[in-house]
């Protein structure tokens, strides 16, 4: 339990600070508007923290079977997000047509650096607070 | 079946039925909105095209995840697969929802979570019962 506390603190961290460069690309692409950047802001950082620490807990649930070694696990990891989450989301959005095609965009091209990131930072912090 | 791309792809067929047969009950009978999409009218056809197909596609790959982690999901044959077919509701679904009510779109949000529980239980149900790994 106080593993898991770790992990998903980890998780939380590494993923809201991803959250803070995703907002500034999300403005400079124009996904966001103006009058909303606050409140926008702080709601990312917020569903990053949170998610980011449900996803570092799942990635120790699930360590064992997760394909490669060491910090590779972690990319591994993060990709499979991506895959489960953005593009799944993307491809339904663009079957749908949804009109303002930037929102789907968001997650599909933005997403990708960010899970590349995240599955990166959780695999090194991950061998070097859990493992060692 | 020892194979788990048809197993998740079978498993995905009913999930792509029920996710067209929710999206009608919700969308067309209840009069709210549907997911993915803020049109006011979708045809029939064009829903059970993407809800089917993108349902088999994604029912596959979906079965091969299940197939690499098989080992690390609570639980034994239809236990397992229902796990499985929550925790990939919470990620597919519910974690994009969350930045869909950033943007203040409530109702396609509610749609989107109502329709897709319905699609990953049978999802993961049907998983577990159809899949089972080589020894």
């Amino acid at each position: 339990m106080k593993k898991d506390f770790v992990v998903g603190l980890i998780g939380g961290i590494i993923n809201g600070i991803i959250a803070s460069a995703m907002v500034v690309q999300g403005i400079i692409i124009g996904a966001y508007p103006l009058w909303a950047i606050e409140a926008i802001v702080k709601n990312i950082i917020a569903i990053n923290i949170i998610w980011g620490i449900i996803f570092a807990i799942l990635y120790s649930k699930f360590y064992r079977s997760i394909p490669g070694k060491g910090i590779w696990k972690g990319l591994v990891y993060g990709l499979m997000l991506y895959f489960l989450s953005n593009i799944y989301w993307f491809s339904y959005v663009l079957a749908y047509g949804d009109p303002s095609f930037i929102t789907a965009l968001m997650p599909f091209i933005v997403g990708i650096w960010v899970w590349i990131v995240y599955g990166f930072m959780l695999g090194i912090l991950y061998e070097k607070v859990i493992i060692k | 079946m020892k194979n788990s791309i048809i197993s998740g792809a079978i498993a995905g067929l009913f999930s792509g039925i029920s996710g067209f047969v929710f999206t009608i009950i919700y969308a067309d009978f209840m009069g709210l909105s549907y997911p993915y999409s803020p049109a006011d009218i979708i045809p029939i056809s064009n829903i059970a095209t993407n809800e089917i197909l993108l349902g088999v596609i994604w029912g596959a790959i979906f079965g091969i995840f299940y197939s690499i982690l098989y080992d690390s999901i609570p639980g034994q044959g239809l236990s397992k697969g229902l796990t499985y077919g929550m925790l990939v509701f919470l990620i597919s679904r519910i974690r994009p929802v969350f930045y869909a009510m950033t943007g203040g779109d409530i109702p396609n949000a509610i749609a989107i979570t109502f329709v897709g529980f319905f699609m990953f239980l049978i999802y993961g149900i049907l998983l577990g019962l159809l899949y089972k790994p080589k020894k």
